[in-house]
Parts: structure tokens; sequence; C-alpha cells
């Protein structure tokens, strides 16, 4: 079914919200007034069926389980017969004695009478005009809907661990105990589903509902109707589906409950699982990458500056790397380069500082392209057109880029990176200045910061294990001085089982590694990560109570990362957790930056 | 910027948890106190001026009781005063930017936070007992007139006794003094190596004192680090052992961690003792990995671990 419109009986609302609940009741009420009516929510239909016995052939006493698109009711004394269903061919449930009962809210279950004939995994059932035994919470008769096959039932429900979205784990997404409600865009955002069962899944039958009236191709579709047809299904499986809110589907603003059933192949379903969220309207000023003018955010990286140099001294146990004052004509950021070897004056061949130069800013290139993956934010290493005139910041749409300098020291002992904090990213920004404020500050990531701690003690830290093969002051051989002379061939990738090469390729991308997420920190900053409160106020910046070790702009979010990893806009950041490949935004700023989720109003 | 000891920096971790890096601060600071932000002005809308009342002098405040801190609160510092708490402040002289903006000597002395992750911890009621406030004292005393056995000996102590957290910044100062560390005697680095071997529940401090005792080169010290390999399931562990091993031993690490890949029995034992062999990064445990069964994903991550081309290729194939 999935691409086509589903039936106009095909639906399945969650629990509504009191308030909604009774306004819809109250408008069904007026409006309808008897049996002919067009409910504002859906009826309540048979969406998945399944026949439980002691043999393959249905027998009296044996169970029929009907599970529905909604919570439902019965009518007090009424019994589910043929009079209520419509099965398919001469099939009958016989002479049913026995009251329904309801087994979970919204799972009835049937016991068979006298005479029942029907054929599991052949005979189809829907409810009939004629039911007057399963009603939904608003007290409406459910008819109508597809057909069902009646399956047999392999004695386990499936269950539904979780339901999210954008991926947003719990402790995020407004379930866990930092509150808060996840704010979206009417569409864009995808809705995940986990699940289990000790069988397979049918994800064809998968039912996602939502409380409140939502636009489609097909028109407005009334809370409780399936959606799941006009979704699109990025992955569905026997554990896990996800499925993407096209552009064409519009949920309206304010308050929604989106809610969930699964369906093995036995027929049997889960209970509903439900999960709520908040609409609101994505404005320009609210969306971090709005497109009217720029197509999307582009990140200038500038290796220029140049404002001073460095040298190196033995200290007991490793080398300090000393700031000289003055600018020496070569980038802050080279600089450094030929403190760790990765670089040297005259190498050979000569090829190499420009192959050196080319592997780590690519390499950086694809680490961010990576940790921004699927966030409209582009990377480059060549300066667009304009200039910022000396603003610190200039509104978003009224300039092309925002740039940053990888460069040297920071204006403080200790900090790897400076960047302009921009609620939303309501400007471009400059994270190259030296003077901010006309206070002397200098924005942008601080190599030396690092540089300077890894080449001291100890010994065994894998910053020094990983550089002092080539920092002449560790007693190295700098790449382009190796005594064989081929390390243009190893930085070309020709020599690959030579040790030698595999310390160079090594040393490049963790550097490139370290940097690459050092940046996307600052950058994160200056594109609105991450603002304090939970959402829809913020992203959690700042909660230490429910997130230890966060602070105000950052959270630190290490449960949801597993050992010597850590979120990317984490308060502090050490070598080894930032070139740890699992190191990356968690997922609630990863929803931010795709778009997928905002804060403020 | 004056030096309180005469260190170059460094270390392996750049902070993570609270405890961190607060030595590096108290070492790059000009002035260390315990003080209250009683009040704020914004200068600008890019400079904020916090006053912060001086409650305790760890050093340098000079009899002031009072100071400024600058503050920019459009920029992603990650430590900034907070308004009526007491902390540890770690400063660093800011008088130029005073200069530069026009501002009054009189509502001096200026001066701005050191960066380093922890360096603003709380304190509590006690000033003086506060641990925070004990380890600042115990650096600044060490620079004036403290001899460096007793300081080294008290360090000693809290790398083994002290609070989480401060005990590994106790353990990472050693580390980063050599000098300091020449005058524990044999029993204090017994202790330690113990330590470094038994601890199991704080993983951070247990690679701290592994690379501590690393940089003594102590007789022993990869096979001592290596029983714990398995009852200590944290890669990271697993990791610093490798690399350990790969400095004190070189190539033969991998045959000392293999003779007791030998002997395990337990499953997570095995394969973090892989791991620690991967991590050496050495040809000999390039060699060994690739001799072991194919299908073990425990071999698998060792040899993504080893992160050499051939390592990669051999990992790859074994999907």
């Amino acid at each position: 079914m999935i691409g086509t419109a589903p039936s106009r009986h095909q639906r399945f609302p969650g629990p509504l919200p009191p308030r909604w609940a009774g306004s819809l009741l109250g408008l069904c009420l007026a409006a309808c007034g008897g049996s002919s009516h067009t409910p504002s929510d859906a009826l309540p239909t048979i969406v998945t069926a399944a026949f439980s016995g002691a043999s393959a052939t249905p027998s009296p006493g044996d169970t029929l389980l009907l599970f529905f698109s909604e919570q439902v009711a019965l009518s007090p004394g009424a019994l589910v017969t043929n009079a209520d269903l419509v099965l398919s061919g001469s099939a009958t449930l016989g002479n049913v004695t026995v009251p329904p009962s309801l087994l979970s809210p919204n799972t009835v279950s049937v016991t068979l009478g006298s005479g029942v004939d029907f054929v599991p995994d052949s005979t189809t059932v829907t409810l009939g005009p004629g039911n007057d035994a399963v009603r939904d919470t608003l007290g409406q008769l459910g008819t109508g809907g597809p057909p069902i096959t009646i399956g047999t039932s392999d004695g386990v429900l499936p269950t539904i661990a979780n339901v999210t979205i954008a991926n947003i784990d719990d402790a995020l997404n407004g379930t866990g105990p930092a509150g808060g409600t996840l704010q979206i865009p009417s569409n864009g955002w995808t809705l995940d589903v986990a699940y289990s069962d000790n069988g397979a899944i049918a994800t064809g039958q998968t039912q996602v509902t939502a409380s409140v009236t939502v636009n489609t191709t097909s028109g407005p579709q009334a809370p409780g109707t399936n959606l799941r047809p006009f979704l699109t299904e990025l992955s569905a499986n026997n554990t896990a589906a996800t499925y993407r809110v096209p552009a064409s589907v519009s949920f309206p603003l304010g308050p929604v409950t989106l809610s969930c059933v699964v369906v093995d192949v036995s027929g049997l379903g889960s209970a509903a699982s439900t999960f709520a969220a908040t609409v609101g309207a994505f404005t320009d000023q609210l969306r971090p990458f709005e497109t009217s003018v720029n197509p999307q955010q582009v990140w200038f990286l500038d290796f220029a500056r140049d404002v001073e140099a460095f040298t190196t001294s033995s200290i007991s146990g490793g080398v300090s790397v000393d700031i000289v004052g003055f600018a020496n004509t070569r980038s802050d950021f080279e600089d450094l380069l030929h403190v760790l070897g990765l670089l040297t004056e005259t190498p050979n061949p000569s090829t190499c500082t420009n192959l050196v130069l080319t592997r780590f800013k690519q390499n950086l290139l694809d680490d961010l392209a990576n940790l921004y993956s699927e966030a409209n934010v582009a990377f480059t290493l060549t300066q667009p057109g304009g200039s910022f005139g000396g603003n610190p910041s200039v509104p978003y749409n009224s300039f092309g880029y925002s740039q940053i300098s990888i460069a040297g020291s920071a204006s403080s002992p200790g900090v790897l990176g400076v960047a302009i904090f921009d609620p939303s990213n309501t400007t471009q920004n400059d994270d190259t200045r030296t003077d901010f404020g006309a206070s002397q500050i200098r924005l942008g990531i601080f190599l030396h910061t690092i540089v300077d701690a890894g080449m001291g003690p100890p010994a065994s830290s894998a910053f020094r294990l990983t550089f002092s093969p080539f920092a002449e002051s560790l007693g190295g051989v700098e790449i382009g001085t190796a005594a064989d002379g081929l390390d243009g061939e190893r930085l070309l990738g020709n020599l690959p089982a030579d040790p030698r090469s595999a310390q160079i390729d090594a040393a490049l991308a963790d550097l490139a590694r370290f940097t690459a997420v050092v940046t996307a920190h600052e950058c994160g900053h200056s594109v609105g990560l991450v603002q304090n409160g939970a959402m829809p106020v913020g992203l959690y910046g700042n909660d230490v109570a429910n997130f230890p070790g966060s602070s105000d702009g950052h959270i630190r979010t290490a449960a949801l990362f597993p050992p010597g990893a850590i979120n990317v806009m984490s308060p502090a950041l050490s070598y080894s957790l930032a070139i740890n490949p699992a190191t990356a935004f968690n997922k609630l700023n990863l929803a931010y930056l795709r778009e997928q989720v905002f804060y403020g109003n | 910027m004056r030096q309180l000891l005469p260190i170059g920096s460094s270390l392996l971790l750049l902070g993570l948890l609270p405890a961190q890096d607060l030595r590096r601060g108290l070492v790059d600071a000009d002035v260390v106190i315990v003080g209250r932000q009683v009040s704020k002005t914004a200068h600008d809308e890019d400079v904020v001026l916090h006053r912060v009342q001086v409650l305790h002098d760890v050093r340098g405040a000079a009899g002031n009781k009072a100071l400024t801190v600058f503050d920019w609160p459009n920029l992603s510092l990650h430590l900034r005063p907070v308004p009526r708490q007491s902390r540890l402040y770690c400063l660093v002289d800011a008088s130029a930017i005073a200069t530069r903006l026009g501002l009054p000597a009189t509502d001096g002395p200026y001066y701005k936070m050191v960066g380093w992750p922890g360096s603003n911890p709380l304190v509590g009621a006690e000033i003086p007992n506060d641990p925070n406030v004990r380890f600042a004292r115990l650096l600044a005393d060490s620079e004036s007139g403290t001899p460096p056995g007793d300081t080294a000996s008290a360090l000693c102590t809290m790398a083994l006794q002290g609070q989480a957290g401060l005990r590994t910044e106790a353990v990472h100062f050693l580390v980063e003094r050599p000098d300091l560390q020449a005058k524990l005697d044999h029993l204090q680095w017994s202790k330690l190596v113990t330590r470094a071997s038994g601890e199991v529940e704080d993983v951070v401090h247990k690679i701290a004192l592994a690379e501590l005792c690393a940089e003594q080169r102590l007789e022993g010290l990869l096979d001592a680090l290596a029983v714990a390999l398995g009852q200590v399931t944290d890669p990271e562990y697993a990791r610093a052992v490798g690399r350990i091993g790969k400095l004190l031993h070189g190539e033969a690490a991998t045959a000392k961690l293999e003779e007791r890949l030998r002997i395990v029995g337990q499953p997570q034992d095995r394969a973090a003792l892989l791991l620690a062999i991967g991590a050496t990064n050495t040809a000999s445990a390039l060699e060994t990995l690739l001799r072991l069964d194919a299908k073990d994903p425990a071999v698998k991550a060792a040899l993504n671990e080893h992160r050499s081309p051939l390592a990669k290729e051999a990992a790859a194939q074994r999907k």
C-alpha cells in the first residue's frame, strides 16, 4: 500500500489529549446527531486478526483475536457475532454465546461458537455495518475498513520498544527525566519505530496515526487515519522502521500525538505506542539554514592567520611548545605542523609540503562532511566573494558565508576554540577575528593548545606515540627527511605495506580528525548549538542535573556514547575522545542541524 | 603570564570529567582565589564585567578584597563566572584589556579566566578544607618552600586516597613532574603499581596511574597491567596497555601479551588482550593477529585497532 492513497476508512487514532477528545466529541455530537455522519475522528477498524486454537482448524471454544486501529470499548452485554463482522465467503464464527473480552486497549478476544467455520490464513474479516459491539473512546461504532486475512497466532504479540522522532534518544526527546517536548516543523522529520517479535513483522501492515488532521496530496486525513501510505519509508525490517514525512504531507501547528502499531506475520498486533511533540511555525528567523537567499550555510576554513611563531624547549619528560609573539610570514597553522614534524623546511622531494597539506585538508573536509552529514552545511577551503566589512556578524541573508580560523594559540590558556554563539543561526559569523569586542580576544580553532599539551608527558599518550616518529624535538624524523627519500611515495600511497606509511597516514588522519571535531564544535556554536533549556526552549544546554558535566551553551551526554567517545558539543574534548570514530553530535544536536527539530518561538 | 611551576604543560587528556585539567589551570593562573560573583556590569554588547569578592586567597590576590573578571557573553566560552556561587577561580592578568577599553583602575584589578576544563569548581562552606582548595594549596605551597619530597608524598597520598577526579589530577601532576616522581620511594611506587593493576571502577584513574608508572619504566609493569584486561572491559584501558607495551618493550610487547593470551579462559579477557595487542601498532602484533581465527570478532576488532593498511584490509575481508 505504500505510495497509494488509503481507503477512506483506513485509520487509527491514538489516545487524544482530554481537551481534544472533548472538543471532538462535542463536534461529533453537534454535527452528527444520529446514525449518518461524517466523523472528524476516524472510526475504529480492524487492522489485523489472528486465530488461536488447539489445532489448525477452528473449533468451538477457540479464540479469534481482533486488533483495532485505536483504543476501543465494548458495548455492555453485546456479543461479537457474524452480524457485527463481514467474513469472506461462507465463513462463520458459529453460534457465539460468550461475551467478548478486551485483552488490551485495542485488542478484542472473541470465543468462537458451535458451527464455527473459517480457514485461517485465507478467510478475511472486517467490521460490518451491523456492528453494535465495538466502539472507540468517543463512542463511535466501528464499521468498514479493508478486508483483513485472519492469521494463525504464533502466541507472542509483537512489542514496540520505542517510538521517537529523528532517532533522538529518550533522554533528549522529551520522554526522559530532563522533560521537555520536541518542537518539529510541519514536515521533513523522520519517525523511528523500534520493535521485537518472535517471528517476522508484516511491515506493510504497520499503522502510523496522528491525533490531528494531517494534510496530504489526497486531502486532509482525519485524526486516526493510517498515515503510513503517505510517508516515505526509509527502512523497515523485523526490528525497526524509519519513515520520513515528505514535503507533500503537512502537520498542523500545535500539539500532536503520533501512534504506532506493528503487526507480525501471524496476524498478531502490538499495543499502540505513542509519541507526543509540538509542531511549530518554522519561520526563517527560527530555521537555522533557511534557503530564501542562501541555498545552504557555507563555512570558509581560513588557515592564513599569522600572528605568532613557535619554538620548542625541552622539559622533563617531553617538550614544551612556546609562543613567540610575532608573525613570521608563514601561517600559524603551518608553524605547528612544522613543530609536529609533518612539514619541514626543505623536504625531499619538495612536493611533500603540498602533499601533506592537501591530504590533511581533504581529511578535514571529509571528517566535517561526515560529522555534518545530511545537514544543509558545506565547508570550503576557498573564500567565497564578499567581505564582512569589519563586522563580527551580518544578517544571514545579506551575506553568503561564515568563516573560522584554524590557527595557533588562544587568548587564554586551555582553550581549543572560541566562536560567536548565534542562536538559531540568524547571522553569518566571522570567527577569524583576533580582537573581538576590541578586547584582544581571538576567535577560531587553537591547535597550539593540543600540540603543547600533547608533546609533554606521558610518553605513552596517544598523541606522543602518533607524532613522536616525526617531531624532531621528540627524536623523530620529519616527513620529507627520511633517509630513503621515499616520503613522497608514502604520501602518494604507493608504499602501503611500509610501516612509516602507516605512521604518516595515522598522523595526518588523526590530526585532521581532531581538528574536524573542534571545528565542528565551534561552527556548531555559530549555527545555534547548544541553546540552554529543555525543548522547545533549547536543546538542554547547561542542564547539569540531567546531563552532568554540561555547561552554559554545552551538553555532555556521555551515557549516549560508547566508552571513549563523546558528544561533539561537550564542554571539554580530549585528543583521544576526539579521534574516536564514534564521537559525533548527539542525536538531538544532529536533528537540529538537519532541521528536523528547532527551538524558540 | 606567570608560571607557578617550571613545567612545560601537557598530558594525554584535555579533561573530560569534572576533575579534568584543574592542575593546568592552577599552574597557568596568575591568581588563584576562592571567590563569589556579586555583581555584573555590561561594558558594551560584547563585554561584561563581573565583580568577584575574594573569599580566600590561595595565591596572588595581593590583599585585594574584590576583583573584576571579564566575560564575553556572545562567545562560546566554556567557563564564565556563575552568579552567587563560591568557586575556585584560576585567573590570568587582563590589565591590558582594561587599559584598551579605558576602564578605571579603581574598579580593578582586572582578570580573565583560564580555559582549562574543571578549573572553576564549586567550593564548599569550609573553604580551607574543601578538597579542590586543598589541592590548589598543595600546588601553591610547592612553589613557596615546601620541600619537593613532601609535595610528592602528599600527591601520592592523594593519588591513592583522594576523591574521584582529584586523585586523577594528582596522578597527572606527578606524570608531568619527573622531579617529583624522583622523590617517591620504593614502597610508594609499589602502592601505585598495585592500584594501577587493581583498580576496576575508575578507569580514567587506572589509565592515569598506568601512564605514571610507565614514565618510571617499572619492571614487570606490562604484566601487572595486563592482568586487569578483561576485568576492565573499557577499550580505552586496552588501548592504554597497548601503548604502554609499545613504549616499554617495542616489538617485544606482542610476545609478552601473547603469553597471557595463552592462559586466559574468559572471552572478555581474550578480547581485551587482543585489543591491547592491536593497540601496540607493531609489526609483530600484525603478524600475530593475521595468524588468528579469521571469524573471531575479537580478532577483527584488534585488527581495526592496529590501523595499518594491511590490518584494515584483513579486517575488511573478515566481515
